[in-house]
């Protein structure tokens, strides 16, 4: 039964690379692309209530496990595509065959997201994660400028040669005589045969190729350069995607490995797993202080929340896991909300640079709001929901005795209050600075304001209840083998 | 590891290198061959047959072509026009110490890990320093190979099951020859809209 809702998401996502290249009329691709992906969101959501509420069970379909932690980022991804492809008939104009090229290339990266976060062994994750680095890079591409190039080439080159370590933790799980990559069997082999396994420096090889691999995907130390670039140079529905999920189903990935290799990891593999967790957190939010381009800024404070993601990995608690999987919900909302924002300010005035901006809360009070209330929620302000997956995570970490990696976590989130109240302040409050009568600020479509708005109710849902979320939560992290 | 095995794993890696160094694309094009030719041997001395012969058809055929394909394109100017003996031989010389050295003076390391990693090391050379973009595709597609190679071998010698090695395989291939080709695609659109495919010249944005 689960298996049809599956074919029928990637199906509607295959319809959409058909439609970008059979419709010939640049304003109905858009929509159609919308559609398409709205479609997809209503079977994802039916069967995360199905897996949730045990009407049906995790199945394997083909290379893919279909449970609640996998439908859950799936309804993510569905709803911030959505709101992406909406958005992006404003952006996305021009020659018909530039805009069927993106929806195309949009489709596919939406379909290798999913399959990365339902993927039910390694080499498929990998095959996946790979497939949606070629189709965002072609996206991140589409402005042509040679900004766009530049960036596009090193977040390719960067993400390849860090996730081409993969083969290195697959090539040393031959040799511990694993025959299978599939997360279920990997689990169970090394539970059966943990005592026997000798071999320490072959599980210390995998442990940190796959913590580098996906880890250079997610944008840890010392493999995020990449990722301010790359965000920064994409159109902004692509950055909300690439910002608000991309680097989660890296982190998907790695907890579902993390999980399959339990029975043989160490202490001191798990520490290093904190320390770069921690260390990405504070450059993260170091760095966001000091930009003064809107999306830069954005593209930093990703650093810092992977860092909290990666944190939580590492504690390997339930409580740990729990923050993390949550703050992967939150922050693809919050995230995916704010570059939305930046593409309008964009759209708006033309300029990226918070120094040319001011004073456009009267313009735009829908804008200021949720600037306000996503970014604040993503500092961890109680009682927004981005609050409840930050405490988890302080609290696990508290409780796991790592007291100072908890204070230095508190001290990142007041850096990320305080970097977003001053983003805030520069671009909506004060004086009015480039635009001195107003008038040349352009008036916001309705594509690009219905998305924001739905995503602002969408946070203060998530706010307002946020024991329905945590109990998906808690669903999705039980289903792991090793809770 | 027999005298053919040590033999073939000198010229390869100095193929390689040799490769990376060479600045006319049809000879770059023609070395690349030659190199898949000779990783392709590697294996199937070995006995893995399936995954050689993709290793073959990617990296010793479609790769090269699409080089000599995109080279076409790009109209190149004065020294990328020849080869610098000095560079050339250098790697030659760089070449046969590395693997002299991992392969006798690390107890540690293996001959089937010294390969992988000479070929690596050549390969991420070619990625970091040259900032010529075909030469950073023939640099990711030598780096990819030696995971190839190196998966391989420690499969066979594990004696891993074939369906998992065709599949592992097929996949390192496949999506090489995805980056390679996006590589290339973005090269080419650079080049059309700056006029170089050196990156060290593109590089606006803070690295």
């Amino acid at each position: 039964m689960t298996e049809l809702f599956i074919i029928a998401i990637f199906i509607l996502l295959l319809m959409g690379c058909a439609a970008s290249i059979f419709i010939k009329k640049v304003e109905y691709i858009g929509k159609v692309i919308t559609l398409l992906n709205l479609g997809a969101l209503v079977f994802s959501l039916i069967l995360l209530y199905q897996l949730n509420s045990k009407i049906a069970h995790p199945t394997y379909w083909f290379n893919l496990y279909i449970d609640t932690l996998g439908s859950f980022i799936t309804v993510l991804i569905l709803i911030l595509s959505t709101t992406a492809a909406y958005f992006s008939i404003p952006v996305i104009k021009g020659e018909l065959q530039r805009v069927q090229k993106y929806y195309f290339w949009y489709s596919l990266f939406i379909f290798a997201m999913i399959g990365t976060v339902m993927s039910a062994d390694i080499l498929s994750t990998y095959l996946y994660i790979e497939g949606a680095t070629i189709f965002s890079v072609l996206l991140v591409a589409h402005e042509n400028t040679s900004e766009a190039f530049e960036a596009s080439l090193k977040y390719l080159i960067i993400c390849s040669f860090g996730t081409a370590m993969i083969i290195i933790a697959l090539t040393y799980m031959v040799t511990l005589n694993i025959t299978s990559f599939s997360y279920n069997d990997i689990y169970s082999f090394l539970q059966a045969n943990k005592n026997t396994i000798t071999n320490v420096m072959a599980i210390k090889i995998i442990f940190l190729s796959i913590f580098f691999g996906f880890g250079a995907k997610a944008g840890i130390i010392p493999f995020y350069t990449w990722l301010p670039d790359a965000y920064s140079e994409a159109p902004a529905p692509i950055s909300a995607i690439l910002g608000g999920i991309m680097t989660e189903t890296a982190a998907i990935a790695l907890i579902r490995t993390f999980d399959a290799f339990s029975p043989i990891l160490t202490q001191d593999l798990y520490l290093i797993v904190i320390v770069i967790g921690t260390a990405t957190m504070i450059l993260g939010a170091l760095f966001a202080l000091v930009q003064t381009d809107i999306k830069r800024l954005l593209s930093y404070s990703c650093i810092d929340e992977i860092g909290y993601i990666i944190l939580g990995i590492g504690i390997a608690t339930q409580i740990g896991l729990y923050g993390s999987v949550f703050d992967i919900f939150n922050h693809g909302l919050l995230k995916s909300t704010l570059f939305l924002i930046s593409g309008a300010l964009l759209f708006a005035t033309g300029t990226r640079d918070m120094k040319k901006m001011g004073g456009l809360v009267k313009k735009m009070p829908l804008l200021a709001t949720t600037f306000l209330v996503a970014g604040l929620s993503m500092g961890g302000v109680p009682p927004l929901n981005g609050f409840y997956s930050k405490f988890l995570i302080y609290d696990a970490s508290f409780k796991a005795g790592y007291i100072w990696v908890t204070i230095l976590a508190i001290v990142a989130s007041l850096i990320a209050v305080g970097y977003f109240v001053r983003a805030a302040h520069m671009i909506f409050f004060g004086e009015p600075k480039v635009m001195a009568n107003g008038d040349d600020i352009k008036k916001l479509p309705k594509e690009m304001t219905i998305p924001i708005a739905i995503l602002l109710l969408l946070i203060a849902v998530a706010s307002a209840f946020p024991e329905i979320f945590l109990a998906i939560v808690v669903e999705a992290v039980s289903g792991l083998n090793s809770f | 590891m027999s005298e053919i095995t040590l033999a073939l794993i000198y010229i390869t890696v100095v193929v390689a290198a040799v490769t990376v160094e060479l600045t006319h694309f049809k000879r770059v094009a023609i070395t690349l061959t030659l190199y898949g030719i000779l990783t392709t041997l590697l294996t199937i001395l070995e006995g893995e047959i399936i995954g050689s012969i993709l290793n073959l058809i990617v990296v010793g055929i479609v790769i090269p072509l699409l080089i000599i394909k995109v080279a076409q394109k790009i109209d190149f100017k004065e020294k990328e026009k020849y080869f610098s003996t000095a560079t050339v031989v250098i790697a030659l010389v760089f070449a046969v110490g590395l693997v002299t050295v991992l392969l006798f003076a690390v107890p540690v390391v293996d001959w089937k890990l010294s390969i992988a990693l000479a070929l690596a090391g050549v390969g991420t050379y070619a990625l970091i320093l040259k900032g010529n973009l075909i030469k950073m595709a023939i640099g990711y597609t030598i780096y990819d190979s030696a995971l190839h190679v190196f998966f391989s071998l420690y499969a066979l010698q594990y004696e891993a099951p074939e369906l998992l090695m065709i599949l592992a395989l097929t996949v390192i291939d496949g999506l090489l020859l995805g980056i390679v080709v996006t590589i290339l695609y973005l090269a080419i659109n650079t080049y059309q809209k700056t006029g170089t495919i050196d990156s060290w010249s593109l590089r606006r944005l803070r690295w």
